[in-house]
C-alpha cells in the first residue's frame, strides 16, 4: 500500500507521523472507507469523538494517523475469530475476550457501521449467564451504554430488553417489572413489528413476575401459610402465567415466540405442581408451536409425565 | 360462496392468440375505414369492414359484419379461404361481449372444421369457457379435459384446470373438486394459486372434509401477494372453525378462529389489494393492443374482491362475534387462562353494548374458575356498574358475593348474598344466595341473627332446594349460640324429616349433647350409645365416644366411661388424646397408678408425635413423685428429651426440657446436670442431631438464667452456631428467639437479625413472630434505620397485637417518632401503653414519664404535670421515678409561674426520706432554700 493512496494531501502537513523501525508487525485489518472514495486498513487504536486514529503498515514501519470523523464514512472493525466464537455462545468463558474488545472498541459504540454494540450486548449476556448479582450490574451497565450511546437503532432495543433482564439479576425486580410495563405500551412501528414488540416485552415482563415469585419462594419458604406472601404470591404467579400464553392466545402467528413463551408456562405450572395444566400446554407445543428448541423440550417433558389421553 | 363469482374470474382470464389476425388486419387495414364509411353491401365489403370493425374493438359490429358475411357467403367457394378467420373473430367479436351462448356454435364450428386451424388451442380452450358459462358444466368440462389432452403444452392449462374444477363445484361435486385440485395446488401458477386456495378450500368445507379443508386452511397464506380475495378467506376460514365447533373440535376450530384477521385488518389489506388491482385494470385499459382479456380479468376479479368486501362489512359485530368464539374454544378446552386473556382484551376495547356485558359476564366465570376471586369482584362491580338492570345482573351478584365468601370476607359476602336474595327474587340462585347469607352469618358467630335469617328462609321457601341444609344449619345456629334446648328441638325438626338425610348422624350426636349440656347425662348417655352402636367407625361415632365417655364420668360411671372412651379412634387424633387423657385422669382418681403409669407409657409410644407428649410426661412424672421416685421422674423426662430432642418441629420439647430444669433446682443436682447436658450437646453434635445438641445448650443455660445470666446468655448467643451466613433452620422458633435476643443484645446484630429472619421464613405460624418482628425492628432502630424499624414495629401490630412485648415496641416507636420531630405522635404511641394492662408497673410509669418529659419539650408544662404527679401519687414503688416526676413537677410548676405549688411539690418530695438517696432530693431541698424555706 502506497502512503500517497493512504493519506489524503490534507494530512500530509499535520499529521502526527510515528514511524517504527524493525520488522513490520502484523496488523489486524480495520479499516476506514473515506468518503472521498478511499480506504485506508491498519488497526483502529483510539477515537476522541473528533479524530480517529488508526496505526498502518508503511514499508519497514507503521504510522499512527488522525482522521476527523467528518472525513470518515464508515469504520469496519475486525472481528478475529477468537471474538467471533466468544460473540456466537455469549457464556461465562467468553467473558474475558468480549472484555478485551469491550476495553479496546467501547470509543466507538457511537461510530456508525461498527459492530462495538454487539460485543458490548453479547458480554452483558455473558455476564448474565452466571445469574451472580454483581455480574447483573456490570450487565446493566452494558446495556445502558448501548442503550443511550450505540449509532445501531435495532441495537439500542434490544439493549432496552436486555436491560429488563439485567435489572432483574442485580436485584432491581421491581423497576425491571416497571420498565417493562412501559415498553409494553410503546406504539409505531409496523404490525408484525409491532406485535413481537408486544409479544417480547409481556414475555420478559411474565419472566421478572416468574422470578419475583421464585425469589419469594426462596425468601419465605413457608409462604403458603403467610396470607399477604401467598397473595403475592398469586398475582405474581397470574402475571408470569398470564404473560408466558399471551403469545399463544393472541399472535400464534409468532410461532417462535409463543412456543417459548408456552414452555415457560409448561415449566411454571410444573414448578407449582400443577401438571395437568403443564401436560396440556407440552402437547401445545408438540402440536402446534412445534419450533426447534422447545419441541424436543416438551417431547421430553411429556415422556417423562406420561398421561392418558383425554 | 356461490360458485358465479369465481366463474366470473376465471371464464375472463384468458387471452386471444390472434396474432395471425393480426397480419391479415394490417393487411386491409388501409382501406377499411373507406369501406365503413358506406353501408357494405359485397362480401368484399363485409369482410373488409367486419375485420376493421374488430380491429377498433367494435365487438357489436364485427360481430353484425362477420355474421352477416358468414350466413350470407359462408358456402360460397370463394369465402371458403376466410371462413377460418371469420369464425374466429366472430366467435372472440361474441366472446368480447360476453354472448357465450351465441359464440358456442361458431367456435363448434371452428373446431370440427379446422382441425389444423392455427388458432385451434385458443378456439378450443374458448369452447369450454361459453359452454361452462351457459350452464353446461358437463359439456364444458368435457371441451376443457379435451383441450388439455390435446394442448398439454398450452399456458392455459392451469385456467383450464381451474376451470374444470369450477365445472365441478358448480354440479356440487364438492369431494371431486378438491381431489382435482389437490395435485394440482403446487404446480399453480402465482396468479392462479389464491383463487385455487380459495376454490379448494371452499368445495372441502362444502363436502364436510374438516381436517383436510384445516390442512388446506394452514397452506393458505394471506400474506402472499397471490391471495387477493383476502375477505373471502377469512370467511371461509370462520365457517370452518364453526363447523369444527359444532362437532367439538374445539383445538381445530380455535386454530382456524386464530389465523383470521380483524375487520379493520382485513379491510385494510384488502383495499391496498384493490387499489393495486385497480391500478392493473387501468393499465390494462391503456394498453390499446389487441389483448384484451387480461383487462377483462383484472376487472372482474376486482369486482368480486369489492362484493367479498361488501360482505365481511355487512357482517354486525365481525371482530366481537370472532374473539367470542376464540374465547368459547378455550373455555371448552378448560383454558380459562387464555379465555379470560381474550375476553379481558374485549372488555378494554368495546363500546357499552350487550356485547360487552355478555364478555364482561363470561369473564367473570373464567376468573371464577381459575380462583381470581379478587378480580372476579372487581369484574362483578364493573358489570353493574355499567350494566345496571341487566339480565345477568342476578348472576353477576351472586359470582360476587361468592367471591366475597371464597376471600372469607364473611361480612360482605352476608350482605352480598342476602342482596341478590332481595333483590332478584326470580333469580334461579335466589333461594342458594339466601341460605349463604345465612351461613356467612354463622360464620361471623351471629348465630341469632342466623337463626332469624333462616326462619325467614323457610317461610320464604317452604319447599325450596335448601330446605334441608337450612333446617340443618338453624339448628346448629342454635348449637353454636350455646342455646341448647332450641338446639334439640330443631335437630328433632330435621330427624324427623330427613331421617336419612346427609346431617343425620350430627343431628343426633347434637341432640344428645345439647342433654349434656343441661346435666341430663342419664338421657344423653343413652342417645350416645345407641349413636355409636348405629354408626361404627365414623367420625361422628368418634365423637359421640367421647361425650358418651363424659357423660359415664359425669355420672360417677368410670368403667363404662373407660370403655366408651376406648372406642375412640385416632382418625381425629385431638380428639383420641383428649379420650386418652380422660381414661388417664380417670386412673388417678381411682388411685389406679400402676394402671395410670402404664396408660401413659403407651401413650408415649402410640403417639410420639403428639402435641400433649410433654403433658403425658408430666402425669407419668407425677405418679413418680408421688412414689418417692424422683429420679425415676427426671430420668423420664431425660430420656423424653434424648429420643425427642431432635425433632424440629415437634412441639412441646422445649417444655419437658423446661420442666427438667425445673426438676434440678436442688444445687446438689444442678451440677450433675449442667454436665450430663454437656455431654448429650457433645455427643448429639458427634452425630450430627444439631437440633438436639442445640436443644441441650438452651436447656443449660436455662438451668443458669438465673444464676449466671452472663454465661446463660453467652450460650444462647451460640445456639445459631459459628458459621456465618448460615440458616439455623435445625433450631426451633423458642430457641431462635432466645439466641436472636442475646445477640442482639450483646450487639451482634447481623446474626440476631438471622435468628429473627430464621423465625419468620420458616415458622411463620409460630407466636414467637412477635420477638422476631420487635427484635428487627430494635435492631433496625439501633442502627439508625428508622423508616425498616417503623415498617417492623407495624408488621408486629398487625400480626401479635396481643403480644407482651407491645410496651416496649411501642416505647421503641416513640424514641423514633421524637427524633423525627412527630412529638403528638410518640405521645400517642405512649399512651397506647397505658392501656395495656399487661404493662401496668414499670411499663406504664416509664411511659408516664416519658410522655410527662415529651410535653415538656413542647413548652407544654401544663399537660406534663399530671403525668408526673400521676407517678408519685401511684407508683411509689418505682422511687427512681418518683424523685425524677417530684422535681419535673416542681420545675413545671415554676415554669408555670406557680410557684406556691412548686414549693408545696419540693416540700412533698423532700418530706419523703427514703427518696434521699435519690440525685433530685438534694436539687429540691438546695431549690427550697433558694426560695426561702
Amino acid at each position: 500500500m502506497k502512503m500517497n493512496r493512504i493519506l489524503p494531501a490534507l494530512f500530509l502537513s499535520t499529521a502526527a507521523l510515528i514511524l517504527g523501525v524493525g520488522a513490520p508487525p502484523s496488523l489486524p485489518a480495520d479499516s476506514l472507507q473515506l468518503k472521498s472514495g478511499q480506504k485506508v486498513e491498519g488497526e483502529v487504536i483510539s477515537f476522541d469523538g473528533k479524530n480517529l486514529k488508526i496505526r498502518s503498515q508503511f514499508g519497514a514501519g507503521s504510522a499512527e494517523v488522525p482522521y476527523p470523523m467528518a472525513l470518515i464514512e464508515k469504520v469496519t472493525l475486525t472481528v478475529p475469530p477468537a471474538l467471533s466464537a466468544a460473540l456466537a455462545e455469549p457464556v461465562a468463558a467468553a467473558v474475558p475476550v468480549l472484555e478485551e474488545y469491550w476495553k479496546r472498541w467501547e470509543p466507538f459504540l457511537a461510530v456508525p457501521e461498527t459492530d462495538t454494540g454487539r460485543v458490548a450486548l453479547a458480554l452483558a449476556k455473558a455476564h448474565l449467564a452466571s445469574g451472580k448479582k454483581k455480574d447483573g450490574q456490570t450487565a446493566l451497565g452494558l446495556t445502558e451504554a448501548v442503550r443511550s450511546r450505540d449509532w445501531n437503532s435495532g441495537r439500542k432495543e434490544e439493549a432496552t430488553r436486555l436491560r429488563l433482564t439485567a435489572l432483574a439479576a442485580s436485584g432491581k425486580i421491581e423497576q425491571a417489572m416497571e420498565e417493562a410495563s412501559q415498553l409494553e405500551n410503546l406504539g409505531g412501528g409496523d404490525e408484525s413489528g409491532l406485535a413481537q414488540a408486544r409479544v417480547r416485552s409481556l414475555l420478559l415482563k411474565a419472566d421478572l413476575a416468574w422470578k419475583k415469585l421464585l425469589k419469594l419462594e426462596e425468601t419465605w419458604p413457608k409462604w403458603q401459610e403467610m396470607p399477604e406472601q401467598r397473595a403475592e404470591h398469586s398475582q405474581l404467579r397470574q402475571e408470569a402465567l398470564d404473560g408466558f400464553v399471551f403469545g399463544a392466545t393472541f399472535h400464534p402467528e409468532l410461532a417462535d415466540l409463543a412456543s417459548e413463551g408456552l414452555w415457560k408456562a409448561v415449566e411454571a405450572h410444573h414448578h407449582l405442581q400443577q401438571k395437568d395444566q403443564a401436560i396440556v400446554l407440552a402437547r401445545e407445543i408438540t402440536g402446534y408451536f412445534p419450533s426447534a428448541e422447545f419441541k424436543p423440550r416438551a417431547e421430553q417433558f411429556l415422556k417423562q409425565n406420561p398421561t392418558p389421553n383425554k | 360462496m356461490g360458485s358465479a363469482h369465481l366463474m366470473l374470474t376465471l371464464e375472463s382470464m384468458f387471452k386471444s392468440r390472434i396474432l395471425p389476425l393480426g397480419m391479415l388486419l394490417l393487411f386491409w387495414v388501409g382501406s377499411g375505414s373507406a369501406v365503413l364509411a358506406q353501408e357494405p353491401k359485397s362480401a368484399t365489403d363485409l369482410l373488409q369492414a367486419g375485420f376493421y370493425a374488430y380491429q377498433n374493438r367494435e365487438w357489436p359490429k364485427a360481430e353484425e359484419l362477420l355474421g352477416r358475411f358468414a350466413s350470407d357467403y359462408g358456402k360460397s367457394a370463394e369465402a371458403a379461404q376466410y371462413m377460418e378467420k371469420v369464425l374466429r373473430l366472430l366467435a372472440l367479436a361474441q366472446i368480447q361481449q360476453k354472448k357465450f351462448q351465441e359464440a358456442e356454435p361458431h367456435l363448434d364450428r371452428y373446431l370440427k372444421s379446422y382441425p389444423q386451424g392455427d388458432a385451434i388451442e385458443e378456439i378450443g380452450f374458448w369452447l369450454g369457457v361459453a359452454r361452462s358459462r351457459t350452464g353446461n358444466p358437463s359439456g364444458a368440462r368435457q371441451s376443457l379435459e379435451e383441450f388439455i389432452k390435446k394442448h398439454p403444452q398450452s399456458r392455459r392449462v392451469p385456467d383450464a384446470q381451474l376451470l374444470i374444477a369450477l365445472t365441478l363445484y358448480e354440479e356440487d361435486k364438492f369431494a371431486a373438486v378438491a381431489d382435482y385440485l389437490q395435485p394440482l395446488m403446487a404446480r399453480m401458477p402465482p396468479s392462479l394459486a389464491g383463487q385455487a386456495g380459495i376454490l379448494q378450500l371452499a368445495s372441502l368445507l362444502e363436502a364436510g372434509k374438516l381436517p383436510e379443508a384445516l390442512a388446506a386452511l394452514r397452506a393458505f397464506d394471506p400474506q402472499a401477494p397471490s391471495a387477493t380475495r383476502l375477505s373471502a378467506f377469512q370467511l371461509l376460514a370462520l365457517s370452518l372453525g364453526d363447523k369444527l365447533a359444532d362437532k367439538n373440535e374445539a383445538r381445530s376450530a380455535l386454530e382456524a378462529y386464530q389465523r383470521i384477521w380483524s375487520k379493520p385488518r382485513v379491510l385494510a389489506r384488502q383495499q391496498g389489494r384493490l387499489r393495486e388491482l385497480e391500478e392493473a385494470v387501468a393499465r390494462a385499459a391503456a394498453d390499446k393492443g389487441e389483448d384484451r382479456f387480461e383487462e377483462l380479468r383484472l376487472r372482474d376479479l376486482a369486482g368480486q374482491v369489492k362484493g367479498d368486501m361488501v360482505n365481511l362489512e355487512k357482517i354486525p359485530d365481525y371482530d366481537t362475534a370472532l374473539q367470542f368464539r376464540i374465547a368459547r374454544a378455550f373455555v371448552d378446552l378448560e383454558r380459562f387462562r387464555e379465555a379470560q386473556l381474550v375476553l379481558a382484551r374485549m372488555v378494554e376495547k368495546l363500546p357499552a353494548s350487550e356485547m360487552l356485558a355478555q364478555a364482561y359476564y363470561q369473564r367473570l366465570v373464567c376468573l371464577a374458575q381459575l380462583e381470581r376471586w379478587e378480580e372476579a369482584i372487581g369484574q362483578a362491580e364493573g358489570f353493574e356498574k355499567k350494566f345496571p338492570g341487566h339480565k345477568l345482573s342476578p348472576n353477576v351478584a351472586y359470582f360476587r358475593a361468592e367471591a366475597l365468601m371464597r376471600l372469607q370476607k364473611h361480612e360482605p359476602a352476608a350482605a352480598a348474598f342476602a342482596d341478590v336474595a332481595a333483590r332478584f327474587q326470580n333469580f334461579s340462585e335466589a333461594e342458594r344466595c339466601h341460605f349463604l347469607a345465612g351461613y356467612c352469618q354463622m360464620m361471623l358467630d351471629k348465630n341469632t341473627e342466623a337463626v332469624a335469617h333462616f326462619d325467614r328462609h323457610l317461610e320464604q321457601w317452604a319447599k325450596g332446594a335448601f330446605r334441608e341444609q337450612v333446617v340443618y344449619w338453624q339448628a346448629m345456629a342454635y348449637h353454636y349460640a350455646k342455646e341448647y334446648e332450641k338446639s334439640r328441638e330443631a335437630h328433632g325438626r330435621y330427624l324427623k324429616e330427613y331421617p336419612k338425610g346427609t346431617y343425620a348422624a350430627d343431628s343426633q350426636l347434637r341432640r344428645a349433647y345439647a342433654l349434656f349440656a343441661r346435666k341430663d347425662y342419664t338421657a344423653a348417655y343413652k342417645e350416645l350409645e345407641t349413636l355409636v352402636k348405629e354408626r361404627p367407625g365414623t367420625a361422628t361415632s368418634d365423637e359421640a365416644s367421647n361425650l358418651l365417655g363424659d357423660s359415664y364420668f359425669a355420672m360417677g360411671e368410670i368403667d363404662r366411661g373407660i370403655e366408651a372412651y376406648r372406642r375412640t379412634s385416632v382418625r381425629d387424633p385431638r380428639m383420641f388424646d383428649y379420650a386418652w387423657f380422660r381414661v388417664g385422669q380417670a386412673f388417678k382418681a381411682l388411685e389406679q397408678y400402676d394402671k395410670q403409669e402404664a396408660h401413659f407409657r403407651e401413650f408415649l409410644k402410640k403417639r410420639a408425635d403428639s402435641p400433649r407428649l410433654a403433658e403425658a410426661l408430666g402425669q407419668l412424672a407425677a405418679i413418680h413423685r408421688r412414689n418417692g421416685e424422683d429420679e425415676k421422674a427426671r430420668n423420664l423426662y431425660w430420656e423424653a428429651l434424648r429420643e425427642h430432642g431432635d425433632k424440629g418441629e415437634m412441639q412441646g420439647v422445649e417444655a419437658l426440657a423446661t420442666t427438667l430444669v425445673k426438676m434440678h433446682r436442688a444445687p446438689e443436682l444442678l451440677e450433675p446436670f449442667l454436665g450430663r447436658l454437656a455431654g448429650l450437646e457433645r455427643e448429639a453434635a458427634s452425630a450430627g442431631k444439631k437440633t438436639l445438641a442445640a436443644r441441650a445448650l438452651w436447656t443449660r443455660a436455662q438451668a443458669i438464667m438465673k444464676s449466671q445470666p452472663d454465661t446463660a446468655r453467652e450460650w444462647l448467643r451460640q445456639l445459631p452456631g459459628a458459621e456465618p451466613g448460615t440458616e439455623p433452620v435445625h433450631l426451633s422458633p423458642i430457641l431462635l428467639a432466645d439466641a436472636g435476643d442475646a445477640l442482639r443484645e450483646a450487639g451482634s446484630a447481623e446474626k440476631a437479625q438471622v435468628c429473627y429472619q430464621t423465625i419468620l421464613r420458616w415458622h411463620p405460624r409460630s407466636l414467637l413472630k412477635d420477638r422476631a418482628y420487635a427484635g428487627l425492628g430494635l435492631l433496625a432502630e439501633k442502627s439508625g434505620e428508622r423508616g425498616q424499624a417503623l415498617e417492623w414495629f407495624e408488621r408486629f401490630e398487625k400480626e401479635s397485637i396481643q403480644s407482651p412485648l407491645l410496651a416496649q415496641v411501642l416505647q421503641a416507636k416513640a424514641r423514633i417518632l421524637v427524633i423525627e420531630g412527630r412529638t403528638d405522635e410518640a405521645i400517642a404511641q405512649l399512651g397506647r401503653i397505658l392501656e395495656i394492662p399487661s404493662a401496668r408497673g414499670l411499663g406504664w410509669v416509664e411511659a408516664l414519664y416519658r410522655m410527662g418529659e415529651l410535653h415538656l419539650k413542647k413548652g407544654d408544662p401544663g399537660k406534663a404535670v399530671p403525668h408526673f404527679q400521676r407517678i408519685y401519687v401511684m407508683y411509689g414503688r418505682w422511687t427512681d421515678y418518683v424523685a425524677k416526676s417530684y422535681w419535673q413537677s416542681g420545675q413545671a410548676f415554676e415554669k408555670l409561674q406557680r410557684m406556691e405549688e412548686a414549693k408545696k411539690t419540693y416540700q412533698e418530695f423532700v418530706s419523703n426520706t427514703h427518696l434521699k438517696e435519690t440525685p433530685e432530693y438534694a436539687k429540691a431541698e438546695a431549690r427550697l432554700k433558694e426560695m426561702g424555706i
